[in-house]
């Protein structure tokens, strides 16, 4: 019985029905997601149709879910594909083209799952003549506790946006000391999920300090404990790298007549003392510096042309889409030469 | 059976990677450290090649990024030292930006030659600037540069400030550059 049902199961998830039915939902969630970008911008409404496993309802304090999003639907998709595979095609070498197209979408399925659940993106923002050796997430705050005593370096305790809420009180053992969290109000984001307002917390860290406010559009704020010394800020979430860059030079042309931009480009000086690298590097709209497993676009300016702005990318899993579209051209290619192959000795 | 147990084997991995929430710990270089600044290479001319004499009433003022050295100078105007290597993207080119910032169009050579003085000194002749254009929003409208071409690197010596302010500061600014030597 057990087997019999097993069977109904795998036939089922192998069916062709199953594919065209999530074929027909990835559809219509694109279509959702392109209709509704004008008013929830391009990362809300990705994030909400494509990346969520379920689209959902609320009806007073309760969370329905309504229609599977395209992170399920993605998922479905891919273990039908690799049940009909399995269910249906021979495994020889004369199917061995159809094999490496299959296995081809399975990498961009993958792919995007990999980018989906670990790809972080930053944005670093530097002026002519500046040095920065960290990138900053747009769309999150953190609230750092510095620990400046050191003379060589700087002890940075990081408590993400997150975990601030009123009444919570922090003492992991990262931290020195317990940090209660009296009062927070979240940034002001704009459509595209990015920080567009200050945000602000009230913190009590006990002892003789009193409590500290801190918006993310003020100075920190110096303290002592002992004989060690403080510094307090709510900031974009930092990421810090084991090198810098400094923007030697910021170029910009338009079109003439008009204001359009059209080409944007940052000469930068990329530094990394741990492997005596010093070097100067171009980067433009279609050129961007790959180099510690990172990106860097050139995405825009500001400050007149003196400040460049670079959307820095981490995507563990980048080479996957492209070993994909290997994978894919090369078995369609073999299966093709196969069966022409096979025509021309039929015809002789 | 035997094909199903394939696609668990060829399947087996997990979704559950998710980052939650947590307290980081973790150490940086301070901000405007020489750790978070570029590290020169020993085979460059680095910024003690050259040396000067500040005049009088120059106000020494902190220094980040490429900056070699900082001086406000009459209050309202100020100078800075920047030593790039190599020539830097070409003096045409760069005073096309001093000028493209001051909201003023840019010059070919010819335009370039008929605007450049020239002033000797003890670490070689300085190409010298004097650039006027629209105010900016922290009230510069007036740039004085001078520029430096060693075989390693490329000295810029920008004084900037409202027009009255470079005017006033135009004469202490040369007797700066004059006084410009090889250090050592």
């Amino acid at each position: 019985m057990p087997v019999r049902i097993f069977g109904r199961l795998w036939r089922g998830l192998a069916s062709l029905k199953l594919t065209i039915a999530c074929l027909a939902a990835l559809m219509a969630l694109v279509l959702a997601c392109t209709l509704t970008q004008a008013s929830l911008g391009l990362y809300e409404a990705v994030r909400f149709y494509i990346r969520s496993p379920f689209l959902y309802a609320y009806f007073g304090d309760w969370k329905v879910p309504l229609f599977p999003g395209g992170a399920s639907v993605g998922l479905i998709l891919l273990a039908n594909l690799a049940a009909a595979q399995f269910a249906r095609l021979e495994l020889s070498w004369r199917k061995a083209g159809l094999w490496a197209v299959h296995f081809g979408l399975v990498f961009l399925f993958i792919g995007e799952y990999v980018t989906g659940m670990f790809q972080v993106e930053t944005q670093l923002a530097i002026e002519e003549g500046a040095t920065l050796n960290y990138s900053e997430d747009p769309r999150r705050l953190e609230l750092a506790v510095i620990d400046e005593t050191d003379p060589g370096y700087d002890q940075i305790y990081s408590i993400p946006q997150g975990l601030l809420r009123p009444g919570k009180t922090l003492a992991p053992p990262q931290l020195p000391f317990a940090v209660r969290i009296e009062r927070c109000s979240p940034p002001v984001l704009n459509a595209d999920g990015m920080v567009a307002g200050p945000g602000a917390v009230e913190i009590d860290i006990g002892g003789a300090d009193p409590v500290m406010s801190l918006a993310s559009d003020a100075q920190a704020r110096s303290f002592s404990r002992g004989k060690r010394r403080y510094r307090a800020a709510l900031r974009l979430k930092r990421h810090y790298l084991p090198w810098s860059l400094t923007l030697k030079d910021f170029r910009h042309e338009i079109y003439p007549g008009t204001d359009i931009p059209s080409h944007f480009s940052s000469l930068v000086t990329l530094s990394n003392p741990s492997l005596g690298e010093r070097r100067n590097v171009l980067i433009s709209m279609n050129e961007p510096l790959r180099y510690g497993g990172k990106a860097f676009y050139q995405s825009s300016f500001g400050k007149e042309g003196t400040l460049s702005v670079l959307q820095v990318v981490e995507n563990p899993g980048w080479l996957l889409p492209y070993l994909s579209c290997a994978l894919m051209g090369l078995g369609l290619l073999a299966h093709f030469l196969r069966r022409l192959r096979g025509s021309v000795s039929g015809a002789r | 059976m035997k094909k199903f147990q394939s696609l668990i084997a060829f399947s087996a991995f997990s979704f559950s990677a998710c980052s939650g929430d947590v307290v980081e710990s973790y150490r940086a270089a301070k901000e405007d450290s020489p750790a978070a600044a570029p590290a020169a290479p020993s085979q460059a001319a680095g910024p003690r090649d050259l040396s000067w004499d500040a005049p009088a009433g120059w106000t020494r003022l902190p220094v980040s990024g490429m900056r070699v050295a900082s001086f406000g100078v009459g209050g309202r105007a100020e100078l800075s030292v920047v030593a790039l290597p190599g020539e830097a993207g070409g003096v045409l080119a760069n005073v096309n930006r001093w000028r493209g910032q001051l909201g003023l169009a840019g010059v070919d050579q010819g335009g370039l030659d008929a605007q450049t003085r020239r002033i000797a000194s003890g670490a070689g002749e300085l190409l010298f600037f004097d650039i006027r254009g629209k105010a900016q929003a922290d009230g510069t409208s007036r740039l004085a540069v001078a520029v430096l071409s060693t075989a390693e690197q490329t000295w810029f010596f920008k004084l900037a400030g409202p027009d009255e302010a470079v005017a006033r500061a135009l004469a202490s600014f040369q007797v700066f550059l004059r006084s410009l030597r090889r250090a050592g």
